[in-house]
């Protein structure tokens, strides 16, 4: 051991001292080619945690809709990816970002490969695959069947998701397949307490008047719950998840001071909204000859219309309590009175349409058609006072009813696929003897309106003074049927 | 200059200038094919050097001329004379050089025998270090740099956490691609270390030994100086949208780089020094009998008398060498011994593509100018929307001769999936065309069609190449120095490519072609004004 060191001794002090500086930047560089093999050897090592580390990164960048960085993670994903579940998702990813990159049709054609339609791929494929079917407008049976598919798939692949069972169970309620429904709802409660909610409205559908009460106040207790431990100021899905479990219950009341103490925290409009539905509905269920009722309704409208003043079902409520001729009636119309002064123009005219409606229900036509005009002076641009003047005017005279053939006019040319307006149209052109237009309209409005019955009958009139006796026949027929319940 | 030397140069000189004759055929050709790689464009610094080693070893010489051993000479005299032979018939650049590296060492042998040889061998050596290697050795060196610069790198960014893909050759960040160009990836660092370092050791009269070591760790620098380079201009671009991996910043810090090495090379040098040495040993330059480098004194060496091997190799290299320059002149392979129009600068092509051609609209007004190489290929570019698809047309200039596309979208990642050959139809004639299918990361695809044309408007094939060890040992046979204009036509998508867009790119590239080679023809009839 002395020899060694001695002779190391020996060597060092031996060297070139001098030589020593010149080797450092040598030196240097090679300290820095290990340190730059070992830190190579590292990250070799450690694909595991680069893969997720690049999964993070990819989430991130989609939810921040960062699209273009996104991509290239999701690229370098699918160079990680060593089984075909790790693949898809990769896909899946990469779908959505080449969509916000602006390649839908890449992007349809990745997303069918991550979740295709004939057999388990990847689970959140397929659950957005339901989603963006079952978020579509115009759905069709066969959407509703791809959509069921595709949540089918997803469960298999993930049977324990809350997330899954929850989103099938949806699925169903909306289906109307209430057994179905239950099924994967009642798995996740232990998990999900609210949920309850749904369950409440499986029962109800089934009627089952006690069931419903006992999930209500499950779904109740739970989204009180979530309120409470949030840990945000508000939750809106939990406040309106609470409202709803409270109408289940038929607690309007407490409803609405749920509601009242949301605004409280934050003034959202989704709440102030909520509140009038809220009142609307309690209304609704208060006979008007109840005692206090009507004095109760009236309270429930004013605080509705105070919240949403353009709510058009407490509108009508206040009319008809305006025109119900009791003991609330001149405290109604007062307010009436108050809140269509105090309107700035457009609101006005609404309030004077609706009246002119309302009165005419109650053959009062002289003040209705005041209110009528009234709101056409206020506003003469809305489609439908115009057209309601125009089918008013066509039973005039000869002035007024070219006044009301240039007032439908305009509207059908805003509206030119609207089967009301142009049945309107074409009534007016019935009276003024322009028989061959006039049928064309009728046709059109016929082939379309939801209760056609009216159109019918006029077409048959019009298909009279053409001589066309077997149309008029035939469309009388079908005016009988169509005005038949189902 | 010694006298011995003096004497031999004087007896020598119509010898030399025989051999010089008719090595040059050959050795121009080398020289052309040499500057065309960038790797080896340091070549006449090379030259430089050992020019300077062997002045250094002639002013070191000072034995007489001896006859050497006969059967030596004889053989080193038929080797030579036998690979120029063969170097001519089959005209290959490569067997050249190896004569006249053949005909220099029998020159140094007939000069004074194996101590002659062992004088000038530092000369010989860095000469030899020009020679690239035989069986493309050197280019199997390239891709494998290339590939583990970029490989490196994308480690090292993932220690930075620069978010990264490769694709090929390619490190793709978010918003750019950067691709890794032979220049990036080390290889012409790495040919340049190799010769400063040999040159240094040479000069220095450093022990052989110390080569094993010092040659190794300049490479293993140089890669490194290449990949911190590739690493942090992808991290500077990243973080704060700084590009220094291309223009002026880029050749700078190249030119940083190889003044680095330099100071590496040196450091090493010290640094063996520094282990090996005693504090009171032999500086450098001290003759050292033992040591082979060293030039021997002026007792160890006679001189020796001019052998009639010289004179009859010497006249058989010209002879050889210029008869078959001449018959390849006459029989009309002028355009191989004559340079070709790719040395010269290439022209600028005001080249157009109108808004709409066949049913697919113009994204850009002007066509986008590329550099992709170092060398100087530059593409235009132009890019189409139609068929719900987008597509780029692209003209590539210059390049030797026919250039297959495949290799660069290799490079870039893509694999081949298929390649046809397509001959359309334009006018009366036909034109080959390529159509590739490619795929990348099992979710990106493409289709390329392409053809080349030469500056006469000749659709160009692709040449027959011959497999085997030997035609990679020969080299080109046949260099061909005419200048390729390749015309391509891209369209890629991450799903495949449906019939109808490929069809619609097909026509595209179709109508495209033909119109931009009449716009080339008429430029290619006008002088070239710089």
């Amino acid at each position: 051991m002395n020899f060694s060191v001695h002779k190391i001794n020996d060597w060092i002090s031996a060297r070139p001292w001098p030589l020593f500086w010149r080797s450092l930047p040598a030196l240097l560089a090679g300290l820095l080619l290990l340190a730059t093999l070992a830190m190579v050897g590292a990250q070799t090592s450690g694909k595991n945690g680069l893969r997720q580390r690049y999964q993070r990164v990819a989430i991130s960048a989609l939810n921040s809709r960062n699209y273009e960085f996104a991509r290239v993670a999701c690229l370098r994903g699918l160079a990680f990816a060593s089984d075909d579940q790790a693949r898809l998702l990769w896909l899946f990813y990469l779908s959505i970002a080449l969509n916000g990159l602006g390649h839908p049709a890449e992007a349809a054609g990745m997303l069918a490969t991550a979740a295709p339609p004939d057999h388990p791929g990847c689970g959140p494929a397929h659950l957005a695959v339901a989603r963006s079917l079952l978020g579509s407008t115009n759905l069709t049976p066969a959407m509703i069947l791809q959509a069921e598919k595709h949540l089918k798939y997803a469960l298999e692949l993930d049977p324990q998701s809350p997330e899954i069972k929850e989103m099938l169970g949806r699925f169903y309620i909306n289906t109307r397949d209430f057994a179905k429904a239950r099924a994967p709802l009642l798995d996740i409660y232990p998990l999900k307490n609210d949920v309850a909610l749904l369950l409440a409205i499986i029962e109800n559908a089934n009627h089952n008047s006690a069931e419903t009460r006992t999930w209500a106040d499950a779904a109740i207790d739970a989204f009180k719950k979530n309120l409470r431990e949030s840990g945000q100021p508000d939750s809106q899905a939990d406040r309106f998840g609470l409202v709803r479990a409270l109408l289940m219950a038929d607690d309007f009341d407490e409803a609405i001071n749920t509601l009242e103490a949301g605004l409280a925290i934050q003034k959202e409009p989704a709440y102030h909204a909520a509140i009038a539905d809220i009142c609307a509905l309690r209304t609704e269920k208060i006979p008007p000859d109840q005692t206090g009722g009507a004095a109760e309704r009236l309270r429930l409208i004013q605080k509705g219309l105070t919240h949403s003043p353009q709510h058009l079902k407490l509108r009508l409520m206040l009319i008809e309590a305006a025109l119900a001729g009791n003991d609330s009636a001149p405290a109604a119309k007062k307010l009436l009175d108050g809140l269509v002064a105090g309107a700035d123009k457009e609101s006005a005219a609404r309030w004077h349409f609706l009246l002119w409606t309302e009165l005419r229900i109650h053959d009062d036509l002289t003040s209705a058609r005041h209110h009528l005009q009234t709101a056409y002076e206020l506003d003469p641009q809305v489609p439908v006072v115009r057209n309601d003047l125009a089918m008013d005017l066509a039973g005039g005279s000869p002035e007024d009813m070219n006044r009301a053939l240039k007032l439908i006019q305009s509207v059908v040319e805003q509206f030119p696929d609207n089967p009301g307006f142009r049945d309107t149209r074409g009534r007016v052109l019935a009276r003024l003897g322009r028989n061959e237009t006039a049928a064309a309209d009728l046709e059109f409005a016929a082939a379309r309106l939801a209760n056609p019955a009216e159109a019918r009958m006029a077409l048959a009139k019009v298909y009279d003074a053409l001589g066309k006796k077997q149309l008029a026949e035939q469309q009388r027929r079908l005016a009988i049927n169509a005005g038949k319940p189902e | 200059m010694n006298l011995v030397l003096k004497n031999w140069l004087k007896a020598n000189r119509l010898n030399l200038l025989l051999a010089t004759a008719g090595l040059a055929p050959l050795l121009w050709v080398f020289g052309n094919a040499l500057w065309r790689r960038s790797a080896y464009q340091f070549f006449p610094l090379a030259l430089v050097a050992a020019g300077l080693l062997a002045g250094r070893a002639a002013r070191e010489f000072s034995a007489h001329p001896v006859r050497g051993k006969s059967r030596m000479t004889t053989m080193l005299a038929l080797a030579a004379g036998l690979v120029f032979l063969a170097g001519n018939v089959l005209w290959s650049p490569w067997l050249g050089i190896f004569a006249s590296l053949l005909v220099l060492i029998l020159f140094a042998w007939s000069l004074g025998g194996g101590r002659a040889l062992k004088v000038f061998l530092p000369g010989l050596l860095m000469l030899s270090s020009i020679i690239p290697p035989p069986l493309g050795g050197d280019e199997t060196l390239t891709l494998w740099l290339r590939s583990m610069a970029v490989v490196t790198s994308s480690c090292l960014l993932d220690v930075l956490k620069v978010v990264h893909t490769l694709e090929g050759n390619t490190i793709l960040l978010p918003g750019k691609s950067l691709l890794v160009v032979e220049a990036c990836s080390g290889i012409n660092s790495v040919l340049l270390g190799i010769a400063l370092c040999l040159f240094w050791i040479l000069w220095q009269r450093r022990p052989p030994g110390w080569l094993l070591a010092v040659l190794p760790l300049t490479c293993a620098f140089v890669w490194l100086g290449n990949v911190l380079r590739i690493t942090t201009g992808a991290a500077l671009y990243y973080y704060y949208q700084i590009d220094w991996l291309s223009g002026r910043a880029h050749e700078i810090f190249g030119l940083a780089l190889i003044l680095g090495y330099g100071a590496l090379i040196w450091s090493l040098d010290q640094l063996l020094a520094f282990l090996g040495r005693q504090a009171t040993s032999i500086p450098a330059g001290h003759h050292d009998r033992n040591n082979p480098m060293l030039p021997p004194g002026e007792d160890d060496f006679s001189p020796k008398p001019v052998a009639r091997t010289n004179r009859n190799l010497a006249w058989f290299l010209a002879v050889v060498g210029v008869g078959f320059c001449i018959g390849r002149i006459i029989l009309g392979s002028s355009h191989a011994v004559a340079p070709g129009s790719i040395m010269s600068t290439p022209r600028d092509l005001p080249l157009s593509l109108p808004a709409e051609i066949a049913g697919w609209r113009q994204l850009n007004n002007v066509p986008e100018t590329s550099f992709a190489e170092t060398l100087g290929v530059r593409s235009l570019i132009w890019r189409y929307a139609g068929n719900g698809a987008e597509l780029v047309v692209a003209v590539d200039y210059p390049l030797e001769g026919f250039h297959n596309v495949k290799a660069c979208y290799f490079n870039n990642g893509w694999q081949i999936k298929t390649e046809e050959k397509i001959m359309m139809d334009q006018g009366s004639t036909s034109r080959p065309t390529f159509k590739l299918a490619l795929q990348r990361s099992i979710c990106q695809h493409a289709v390329v069609f392409h053809a080349v044309l030469n500056e006469r408007g000749e659709w160009l094939q692709p040449p027959v190449h011959k497999e085997g060890w030997q035609v990679r040992l020969l080299g080109n046979t046949a260099p061909t120095i005419q200048t390729g204009y390749r015309i391509q036509v891209f369209t890629g998508a991450y799903a495949p490519i449906p019939d109808n867009v490929e069809q619609g790119a097909r026509e595209l590239f179709n109508q495209a072609s033909q119109l931009l080679r009449q716009q080339m023809m008429n430029q290619f009839s006008k002088p070239i004004t710089h």
